[in-house]
């Protein structure tokens, strides 16, 4: 079960007692008994996850929107069922009438930037400006909406500044990829999807701090290390996602989209040096680019409709799921097994897998169904990695204070 | 132009969806009936794939060089590191007086991880470097100058003053995936049954 669906169902479930109340900015805050046993830290990587993959199908959707390609309507698809699954954590915080405003302002700004998408792919600045005044009075009554829903902890303003960073990542890619500046493009993509988790803590932030029966914190260093493991890793199957379909259909912006795979690989291998140090970290990076070396293979494999290269790239994977597996388990002693490890590589080698097969078959739709447990999964792995490197370094950092005075100021 | 136009028809369609008439309008993929790509059939492989053939993944990681320097400019700090590691019983080597030290067995300045600094309070007979550490606020800088010049630059996020006894180990020292740093020296009652200070004081700072 997905941390989300895990949350939901724990906040949801069952026929719960509520404690209504509007607040001045006409949203019900819904205090549900029930709501004890979601903890701040879930929340947090909830927001950070869904508004993380917002981003990154809504940019998806944009640029196939803006050149034309078949999957656009599988991706709007995918980006709507991501505008479901948050106004579900909506509800779970401020009931229906919450979620329904949400939903609405939410669902119009997505049709603004479409909007932008068309009177750029029709060159008609008029539209372009349009869409753009209506993203500018969403960013407003967004704001707005969010200062009402966390008693102003959220100020309008703030809100905006924040919005008009997204918008502007957003229209900044599509402009570059209609441009075919394909680099800019996913350097941009990768700003606007860690510009999310921002987003998302400051969210989880005020809403926590306003709302009751949120166990534990936000923020600390445990939650923290789970985020950024989370936003890599996310990263990591999602823009691989879209490497390997730009592959198989043999698309131009694929080398752009292989430089940022290999930026998150660089951010990732960083995060596990400072875990199992220089050497731990180089050995990291070896197998992770093996593995991303063998799912392009077997992009090439599926391009060429040679099966034996699919066969034998798939044998690799096999292979790495093993020694993957048992590096982390030797790594980190015992505290990342490595039974689970393969276990979830596993999952990871098939949706990756499928996704471009299916892909490749022209069924946009599973393609992109796929491509979502492939991105949530990965959100399950942050999860068990963080909290086995947390078991780990327990017997790893320095111990207690350090001794650095001798008294010669003290009265 | 024509790979311009076959975007309109589908796009249309979500609009439509989104404006709420998905009933009338039919589905997205109903307006591009008529075009020229029907379904299961994906885009075939292009001479992009000669690009996909030659592409080999990433294998050398970012290296950050040793640091050398340390500079404050808030409480007038500007000096060299030398280097310190543990002792035997896993509590952190100090520097000597007068020194301000790179715990060397963590992450260096300016790569992802906790790196730490430290510099004692005082000596038996006055202050030391790290003398104004508590006067330091949120947002003053912290520039770590490494081998080879190049410079990275924290900001102060907070300072916390913790009782030894009761040391935030986790907070300190648990891998973060972003570049972090701890300044640490000595705070509090001095100990005299001890000789030591009874408090750390630790400022947290992350890369600008």
């Amino acid at each position: 079960m997905s941390v989300a669906a895990g949350l939901l169902v724990t906040a949801c479930g069952g026929a719960a007692a509520t404690n209504n109340t509007t607040n001045a900015g006409g949203v019900t805050n819904v205090v549900n008994a029930q709501q004890a046993e979601v903890t701040a830290e879930e929340l947090r990587i909830t927001l950070e996850r869904q508004l993380g993959q917002h981003a990154l199908l809504a940019i998806e959707a944009m640029r196939a929107g803006v050149a034309g390609q078949e999957h656009f309507d599988a991706a709007a698809g995918a980006l709507g069922k991501n505008t479901d699954d948050l106004t579900e954590s909506i509800r779970l915080v401020y009931g229906d009438e919450g979620a329904e405003k949400f939903n609405e302002l939410w669902t119009n700004h997505i049709g603004f930037f479409v909007d932008y998408t068309v009177g750029l792919a029709e060159g008609d600045k008029d539209k372009q400006q349009k869409a753009k005044k209506r993203l500018d009075q969403y960013r407003q009554d967004f704001g707005a909406f969010l200062e009402g829903a966390t008693e102003g902890e959220l100020p309008q303003n703030a809100v905006a500044d924040l919005l008009q960073a997204h918008v502007d990542q957003l229209i900044g890619q599509v402009e570059a990829y209609n441009d075919e500046d394909y680099e800019k493009a996913a350097s941009t993509t990768r700003e606007a999807y860690a510009h999310m988790f921002a987003t998302a803590k400051g969210l989880a932030n005020a809403i926590v701090s306003t709302q009751d029966g949120f166990e534990g914190s936000v923020e600390g260093q445990a939650v923290d290390l789970r985020s950024s493991l989370g936003q890599l890793l996310g990263e990591h199957a999602q823009v691989a996602m879209q490497a390997m379909r730009a592959g198989v259909s043999g698309q131009d912006d694929f080398e752009a989209i292989a430089g940022a795979l290999n930026e998150n690989t660089k951010d990732l291998t960083a995060a596990i040096s400072s875990v199992f140090g220089e050497e731990g970290g180089q050995a990291f990076m070896k197998m992770w680019a093996d593995h991303i070396d063998f799912f392009v293979q077997y992009t090439v494999g599926l391009a060429e409709g040679d099966q034996q290269k699919q066969d034998d790239a798939l044998k690799r994977l096999e292979q790495y799921q093993q020694d993957f597996s048992n590096f982390l388990d030797t790594a980190s002693d015992g505290s990342i097994p490595a039974d689970v490890v393969a276990k979830g590589l596993q999952a990871h080698v098939d949706q990756l897998t499928s996704q471009v097969k299916q892909f490749n078959d022209g069924d946009f739709e599973g393609a992109f169904s796929s491509a979502d447990e492939a991105y949530n999964h990965m959100y399950d792995t942050a999860k068990a990695l963080s909290a086995g490197i947390v078991a780990f370094m327990g017997g790893e950092m320095p111990s207690g204070g350090v001794e650095t005075g001798a008294g010669g100021t003290a009265k | 132009m024509a790979r311009r136009h076959r975007i309109l028809a589908p796009i249309i369609g979500l609009l439509l969806l989104l404006a709420g008439c998905g009933d009338d309008a039919g589905s997205a993929t109903d307006q591009r009936a008529g075009g020229d790509s029907p379904a299961g059939t994906a885009a075939p492989a292009g001479p992009g794939l000669d690009a996909v053939k030659s592409y080999r993944s990433l294998r050398t990681p970012d290296k950050v060089p040793e640091p050398a320097a340390i500079s404050i400019p808030a409480i007038d700090i500007d000096g060299k590191l030398t280097k310190t590691g543990l002792n035997k019983d896993r509590t952190l080597e100090v520097p000597e007086f007068g020194d301000m030290s790179w715990f060397a067995k963590g992450s260096a300045p300016g790569e992802p991880g906790p790196a730490a600094i430290l510099g004692h309070v005082d000596t038996k007979s006055g202050p030391d470097v790290f003398y104004r550490l508590r006067e330091m606020s949120a947002g003053d800088t912290i520039t770590v100058t490494a081998k080879g010049g190049k410079k990275f630059v924290f900001v102060v996020d907070r300072i916390e003053q913790h009782a030894k006894k009761k040391f935030p180990t986790e907070k300190v020292w648990l891998p973060t995936a972003k570049p972090e740093l701890r300044l640490i020296t000595c705070g509090g009652e001095f100990d005299r049954s001890r000789d030591s200070y009874r408090d750390n004081i630790i400022v947290f700072a992350s890369l600008r």
